[in-house]
């Protein structure tokens, strides 16, 4: 169903369902529907759904959101705000009505990343809770009773960032940043001098800790992360100090082991050190999005051979999409753009005018609508 | 965007109602923006990319003398060279749009900072290997060695880029991978300058003409963006990591750093910075009528643009007045105070840059390179 409207649905929030822009040119679409928090060129921001050629749904936000999950068996979207991270909103995944907007805890932000549990029934976030100074928590909220908030587990580190399940669904991974923020101080790091980030692993079922595994450096802050099918995790680091600093970016993690970097490149132009999405296939390869570079990378996982770059000007969501066998990245410039590994050129998919793609999309499942 | 989809409707209707042709012509006159494109590919981007061709010309003929003839006048002559080739390459590597950002080519040209010292590591590695050095050996050797980096350090080194190097035994083999860098060097100031020629590769054709279907400029504003982030990615590489870290004013490593000045073996780092500021204008100014200057006149914003003018006029006053490189000045624990005049001249066309050109082109910045995680 998609109608011109615009409904305001409260005074912060307001959605708009979009006729597609150009209907002949999406007689077949070349990629799954996305969805995507957004900047738009007049300071505005968005979150929604993308599709072929236009916005399958689009709703206005008060603030900046995120990165986004799926409640794929409740056909919702779960959209986080981010800095400061007050609310999640959980929308409809087919008609972008809105079903709630959580605050956070007392004390508490979103770092703008959640997953939902396997079976459906409990949302995890990462939250810093700035009520004891900055500790980082992970927050569990119950989705079969309108997201109510249950309770806060211990992160393992500092600056809890990106998570994701492992296989099986009963442990989370957790990529820690390691830098203690608090929303008095702005964007101050507070403990420069003890960094510690790292991956942390927690066991679902104890809600404890079961691993940790620290950066390669202290300055090496762990921000994004993916698994692949294999359960390898792969992360993606933010250097903390003058860059370049010529530190491998993306790491390996399989359990029990220290990370591993995937092959060190010298002959990418890294000036930055900056990861911002990371994405792996089915097919064990990975994409990562370094935006301050203006690159995409894709790495064979099992033997950490670089495989090629891409050259996307502000490059900033990725995502795999397994109906296309390909791999869908945005950017700051309105652009969708597909990355086939072994295909030297990106494949323009979708182009929206004046909208700033942020950092983390999603790809809609087959038969989500 | 708007120009090219509004002719396009325009064009659609055309073929409903054959009448309305003269509104057409009307409608679809040339806006200033495909105007201001073409002006800037024509008087900045393709004299750019020549003048970095005729140079590497230049220094694959003037390898070839002084490896047929190894002395001091050919040895200096080779070095000049490399200086002309330095300063053309300062227009391309402020302005990272086009083909010139594919394949790793920036770092195929130039490895810097090198923190490790790679380049020298590298050379003299490939050098004392046994295989032949030839253009195959030198495409398996790391990128970071087929350029004016690894090219520097061949000819202005104290040790492995001085003349004596090259009357060893081994110096063969030395002036075997010059001439083989050199000739690299040509390969890819070729194939940039074709990659833009309308007869060779026409990126021209896709900067010239954004539109829907164009993976690089979806739309006008974008082609215009890229001309404003190229001058402020210019200024910000001057300010920071040509001037910022490696002479100690950056707050988080407050201590000169005289190893990452760029060029610092060739002592070439303040002609960079003027030939930089230099391409920017260029790209600035364009030609009188249809640059970029004469376009934000036109919009309205003629104080801007005198602003922007000025900026540009005293950062160049500025480095024209060091009178040695930054190498040496990092190097003297007494600074100069001139740096920090050129320091602030950059940092003030930067401000001008990012904080006003962008509201008054009507244009976004990169989102993600500011804010981000």
């Amino acid at each position: 169903m998609r109608r011109r409207e615009l409904v305001k649905l409260s005074t912060q929030l307001s959605l708009a369902l979009a006729i597609p822009t150009a209907p002949a040119l999406c007689a077949s679409p070349r990629f799954s529907p996305v969805c995507s928090a957004a900047n738009s060129r007049a300071g505005g921001h968005q979150l929604g759904v993308w599709q072929d050629n236009g916005w399958e749904f689009r709703l206005d936000a008060p603030l900046r959101g995120h990165d986004v999950c799926l409640h794929l068996q409740q056909r919702e979207v779960v959209f986080f705000e981010r800095r400061p991270g007050r609310y999640f909103y959980v929308v409809d995944g087919r008609s972008g009505r809105l079903h709630h907007r959580i605050a956070a805890q007392a004390g508490h932000h979103f770092y703008g990343h959640g997953i939902i549990s396997a079976d459906g029934r409990y949302l995890y976030t990462t939250e810093n809770n700035a009520g004891t100074g900055g500790e980082g928590v992970i927050g569990v909220y119950d989705c079969q009773q309108d997201y109510r908030w249950l309770k806060h587990l211990d992160s393992g580190g500092i600056g809890p960032h990106e998570l994701a399940l492992m296989p099986g669904g009963e442990e989370l991974v957790v990529a820690i940043g390691g830098l203690k923020t608090l929303p008095s101080h702005g964007r101050k790091t507070l403990n420069p001098d003890h960094l510690r980030p790292g991956l942390a692993y927690i066991n679902l079922g104890t809600a404890q800790v079961s691993e940790f595994v620290d950066a390669p450096h202290p300055q090496l802050s762990l921000r994004h992360l993916d698994v692949s099918v294999d359960g390898d995790v792969i992360v993606g680091a933010q250097y903390q100090g003058p860059v370049p600093s010529g530190r491998a970016l993306v790491y390996r993690h399989r359990r029990g082991g220290l990370l591993e970097a995937l092959q060190a490149n010298n002959s990418l132009p890294l000036l930055r050190d900056y990861v911002a999405s990371v994405a792996c296939d089915d097919k064990g390869k990975v994409l990562c999005s370094m935006p301050r570079d203006n690159l995409l990378t894709l790495w064979s996982i099992n033997d950490g051979r670089f495989l090629q770059s891409w050259h996307l000007r502000d490059s900033a969501g990725a995502c795999y999409d397994p109906r296309y066998e390909q791999f869908v990245v945005s950017n700051g410039r309105g652009q969708l753009m597909a990355a086939k590994p072994g295909h030297r050129d990106l494949l323009p998919l979708a182009y929206a005018p004046g909208v700033q793609w942020d950092n983390h999309l999603v790809i809609l499942p087959e038969g989500w609508s | 965007m708007l120009y090219l989809s509004s002719c396009r409707a325009v064009l659609a209707r055309l073929l409903v109602l054959p009448f309305s042709a003269l509104t057409v012509l009307s409608a679809c006159s040339p806006s200033p923006e495909p105007r201001l494109l073409a002006s800037v590919v024509e008087s900045s981007v393709l004299p750019a990319y020549f003048t970095y061709k005729q140079a590497s010309e230049n220094l694959v003929v003037a390898s070839r003398a002084f490896c047929q003839a190894v002395d001091e006048e050919h040895m200096e002559s080779v070095r000049q060279s490399w200086r002309d080739s330095a300063s053309a390459w300062a227009g391309p590597q402020v302005m990272p749009f086009g083909p010139v950002t594919e394949d790793n080519i920036s770092w195929q040209v130039q490895f810097w900072p090198d923190r490790k010292n790679l380049v020298a590591r590298k050379v003299e590695a490939l050098l004392r290997g046994g295989d032949e050095i030839n253009d195959v050996s030198l495409a398996q050797a790391s990128v970071i060695i087929r350029g004016l980096s690894a090219a520097e350090y061949l000819l202005f080194d104290v040790k492995g880029g001085q003349l004596a190097a090259y009357q060893r035994d081994s110096g063969a083999k030395r002036c075997a991978l010059l001439q083989t860098i050199a000739d690299y060097q040509q390969n890819i100031a070729t194939r940039l300058y074709h990659s833009w020629d309308a007869d060779g590769g026409n990126y021209t054709a896709t900067f010239t003409r954004p539109g829907p279907d164009n993976p690089d400029y979806p739309d006008l504003n974008l082609a215009v963006a890229a001309i404003a982030e190229s001058l402020i990615f210019g200024a910000e590489l001057i300010k920071r990591d040509k001037i910022e870290r490696p002479m100690g004013l950056d707050r988080e490593s407050p201590l000169p750093q005289p190893y990452l000045v760029e060029w610092w073996r060739s002592r070439y780092s303040r002609e960079m910075i003027l030939a930089n500021l230099t391409a920017m204008h260029r790209l600035y100014s364009g030609d009188a009528q249809e640059g970029l200057a004469a376009y934000l006149a036109a919009k309205g914003h003629a104080k801007l643009s005198q602003e922007v003018d000025e900026a540009f006029q005293r950062a160049l006053v500025a480095v024209n007045a060091l009178d040695s490189s930054l190498f040496e000045v990092a190097s003297d624990p007494r600074g100069d105070p001139r740096v920090t005049r050129l320091y602030v001249t950059v940092s003030e066309l930067l401000t001008l840059l990012k904080r006003d050109l962008p509201k008054a082109l009507n244009i976004t910045l990169s989102f993600n390179s500011k804010d981000g995680d």
